[in-house]
């Protein structure tokens, strides 16, 4: 539960969730966690199909402890959307 | 002659120029292929793997869904009850004939899911315990 206590530093809070978000993506697409970038798109550029997008939102949802919204998850394209959604979820409203 | 506990495949038969061909899903035609141990040969337009198209993407996914339930042993029927979706949703999907909607896939692959962890269980039936709960 409280593997993620409360970053005051957005930017740091960030990269951290990016480099987690590219381990779990990594092992569902074509890609390797040290060469996934944030612009790539999960379909076209990292070969996941709608399998391996379900399997994403649930690894994503048991590492972090959150619960993304179907929607959400289904209109999730790239790589930097996965991070702001999950930085959105675990520090909502801290953009500040 | 038929045996009913071995897995099923659908095809369809024309005849072109005076040969017999038989048509089948592709998934179901790698499927065949990955059991016999050959690799498919294509001549015809290849397709870049990773340039996703609907119907490239409801293949791939009819492909593994087959070949993941076939692998617990599951029937179509059973892997639908257990996902709670109509057996004819999930034949139509392994057909590559519908594209399924997120929460679909999600309840097939948490059925599947649970089901793969049940197999491994059987196969391995006293796994060490886990350190950490």
């Amino acid at each position: 539960m409280s593997n993620h206590p409360h970053v005051t530093d957005p930017a740091a809070a960030r990269a951290r969730i990016l480099a987690e978000v590219r381990e779990i993506v990594a092992e569902f697409s074509t890609g390797a966690a040290d060469t996934i970038r944030e612009d790539q798109r999960l379909e076209e550029d990292l070969g996941c199909d709608s399998i391996d997008l379900v399997e994403i939102t649930m690894q994503l949802e048991e590492h972090f402890d959150i619960s993304i919204p179907e929607d959400t998850a289904d209109e999730t394209r790239t790589v930097a959307a996965i991070v702001d959604g999950v930085m959105q979820l675990l520090h909502p409203g801290g953009q500040h | 002659m038929a045996d009913l506990n071995k897995p099923t495949i659908d095809a369809q038969f024309v005849v072109l120029a005076g040969v017999r061909y038989a048509i089948l899903p592709e998934a179901e035609f790698h499927w065949l292929c990955e059991n016999a141990g050959v690799q498919p040969n294509s001549t015809g337009a290849e397709v870049d793997p990773l340039m996703s198209t609907p119907a490239a993407d409801r293949d791939s996914l009819a492909a593994k869904l087959v070949q993941r339930r076939r692998a617990v042993a599951l029937t179509q029927a059973e892997l639908a009850r257990r996902a709670g979706i109509r057996p004819e949703t999930l034949n139509r999907i392994e057909r590559g004939r519908r594209d399924p909607d997120f929460a679909t896939v999600r309840k097939l692959v948490v059925a599947m899911n649970a089901a793969e962890r049940a197999h491994l269980a059987d196969e391995h039936p006293n796994p060490k315990p886990k350190s950490s709960a």
